[in-house]
């Protein structure tokens, strides 16, 4: 009977570590993917030379003043919702719609037994793809950070979250890196999903600057709004676009302001819930018709 | 009762005498009530070839996906090597290699690369030393060992199709499927894809069905013909039984489509 079962499962479907095996493989094999795995330490240098022309015009007593403890922190909150987002995008665009569209995952299908399994494999190689940029903007941007920024005793955390000295500070950064590592989750399954129904890649880079646009755009409105709102009531408002977590809502987290901390954590989870479960009934739906 | 109780008696190892592989039953298939598959009914023997032949949207291309399992019928039954593509399409896909509608390949892949990609998919292929031989050998058997090294975009409708026939020959299936490999093909490729063909029954005692529009190209090659007219099979057994009563097989065929 187990031994049945057993040969059920196997008979010849293949393993899922194969396919996130060749999945993997294949990304690695484009260009644009080789590009964008060489943008941390640029990224890190462009962000550089930004906060230092910022730090210019700021007093060094306040938390935007960059730090070599707070540079981890303050280049990543700008290049979130901007290059990571972008890059994300792209992946989806070239890996899911454009090689479904094409043709190109016929050969995947015959074998790998469905596309419900095909894209799972996708999201998380595209994933970890994200969370190794990450990694490795975290190490540039520390160097940068150590090299031409100031390294005062202590300095003061975002939400008056109190002062840190450069250790503490780097476990805040590492705090702020991994809930930044569950955003890029979320984002991506909203990106999957739009790449799943994109006739185009171009179609589906449309979608999803539209869908960024959008999650600023509405935030933005509802400032107008603020007065109508209890302040908690604002906060949880505002911070139901995900692009607003990426870029404020994560130090509003580690201080735990108005209670952000579960708050957001719903969002993200919400987020990559929702979009996952609506990008896998798109799949099985194409999965059983076509 | 329990799936396990219900799933033993097709599991029932078939053995290598037995002369059927595959066997089509009723199968039809309907999209918004308009019928792509019409109670498609025949069978291929071990080592033949079997030309699937019919007009430009006569439904090969569908009978092929419902074949490797890409589709569902609405009713009937496909059976390969005893197994049913509808109720356990893995098993039953395993021994089969195929290519579906074109070649489409990642063209910013060399050849092999794409096969070693493919074969990453196997699970017969357990080890990357046996892939990369496999990969040598098919790539030899259609004679692209010259060319593998090369980006998938700077070849030939040509060398795509035999790439294509060497990426269904990965797992080294009993049934090759092949999807109108002819398919723009020049006179000396169609020539070249027919040695091909040939040398696969012959050579590795492999059984084919080969899909086309072109009464020419399978006519030499074939051992069973099966026609389909918009969805409807008008014809299923030897060459010898479509020429019949007619003079040629292109006669037979010209009342089939037009009667
Ligand atoms: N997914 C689909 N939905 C609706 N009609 C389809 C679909 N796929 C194919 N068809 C139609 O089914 C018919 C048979 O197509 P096909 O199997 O590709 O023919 P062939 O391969 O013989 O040229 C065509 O009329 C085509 O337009
Ligand atoms: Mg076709």
């Amino acid at each position: 009977m187990s031994l049945l079962l057993y040969e059920t499962e196997n008979s010849g479907g293949v393993p899922f570590g194969r396919l996130l095996q060749a999945e993997w493989r294949r990304l690695w094999k484009r260009r644009t993917v080789r590009l964008m795995a060489l943008a941390a330490p640029l990224m890190a240098l462009v962000s550089a030379k930004y906060l230092l022309s910022q730090n210019g015009m700021l007093h060094p007593g306040l938390p935007e003043y960059a730090t070599a403890g707070s540079m981890p922190v303050l280049a990543l909150a700008e290049m979130l919702v901007t290059a990571f987002s972008g890059m994300m995008l792209v992946l989806a665009g070239l890996t899911v719609t454009e090689e479904y569209r094409s043709g190109q995952l016929r050969m995947g299908m015959l074998r790998a037994a469905s596309l419900t399994r095909i894209m799972s494999a996708k999201w998380l190689v595209c994933l970890a793809f994200m969370w190794i940029q990450l990694a490795a903007y975290f190490v540039c941007s520390a160097v940068v950070g150590r090299i031409w920024f100031p390294n005062p005793d202590t300095y003061p955390l975002f939400y008056e979250a109190g002062q840190a000295a450069y250790a503490e500070g780097l476990l805040y950064d590492l705090g702020y890196y991994a809930l930044a590592a569950l955003v890029l989750a979320a984002l991506l399954a909203v990106f999957f999903w739009i790449a799943a129904i994109g006739r185009s890649s171009t179609v589906t880079l449309g979608l999803g600057i539209g869908f960024l646009l959008l999650s600023y755009l509405l935030p933005t409105v509802l400032t107008y709004f603020r007065p109508l709102f209890e302040t908690q009531e604002y906060v949880r408002l505002y911070f139901l676009s995900l692009l607003m977590v990426e870029w404020e809502g994560l130090a509003a987290m580690l201080a735990n302001l108005h209670g952000l901390r579960l708050w957001n954590l719903g969002v993200i989870g919400g987020y990559g819930l929702l979009f996952g479960a609506m990008t896998m009934w798109v799949w099985k739906r194409r999965d059983s018709f076509e | 009762m329990n799936t396990a109780e219900r799933d033993t008696n097709p599991r029932i190892v078939i053995p290598q005498a037995e002369p059927v592989l595959v066997e089509t039953g009723n199968v039809t298939k309907k999209v918004r009530r308009r019928a792509l598959l019409q109670n498609v009914s025949f069978t291929v023997e071990r080592g033949e070839i079997c030309g699937l032949l019919g007009p430009n949207g006569a439904g090969k291309t569908t009978l092929i996906r419902a074949m490797t399992g890409l589709i569902r019928p609405d009713s009937g039954d496909i059976r390969i090597g005893g197994r049913s593509v509808v109720r356990e399409r893995e098993a039953a896909v395993l021994h089969v290699g195929a290519i579906v509608e074109s070649p489409i390949f990642f063209p910013y892949m060399t050849g092999r690369d794409n096969l070693d990609n493919l074969a990453l998919l196997h699970p017969n292929l357990p080890t990357r030393k046996e892939r990369e031989q496999r990969v040598r050998e098919v790539l030899e058997i259609v004679r692209m060992d010259k060319r593998a090294d090369e980006r998938v975009k700077t070849y030939s409708l040509g060398m795509k199709q035999r790439l294509g026939i060497a990426q269904a020959l990965l797992g080294d299936p009993e049934l090759l499927i092949l999807d109108e490999p002819a398919n723009g093909l020049d006179p000396m490729g169609i020539r070249e894809l027919r040695e091909l063909i040939l040398r696969l029954k012959h050579e590795l005692g492999k059984t084919v069905l080969v899909s086309s529009h072109l009464l020419d190209e399978l006519q030499k090659i074939c051992d069973r013909i099966v026609v389909i007219r918009e969805g409807e099979q008008v014809f299923a057994g030897s060459r010898e039984e479509m020429i019949g009563r007619h003079s040629s097989l292109e006669e037979a065929f010209v009342e089939m489509m037009t009667s």
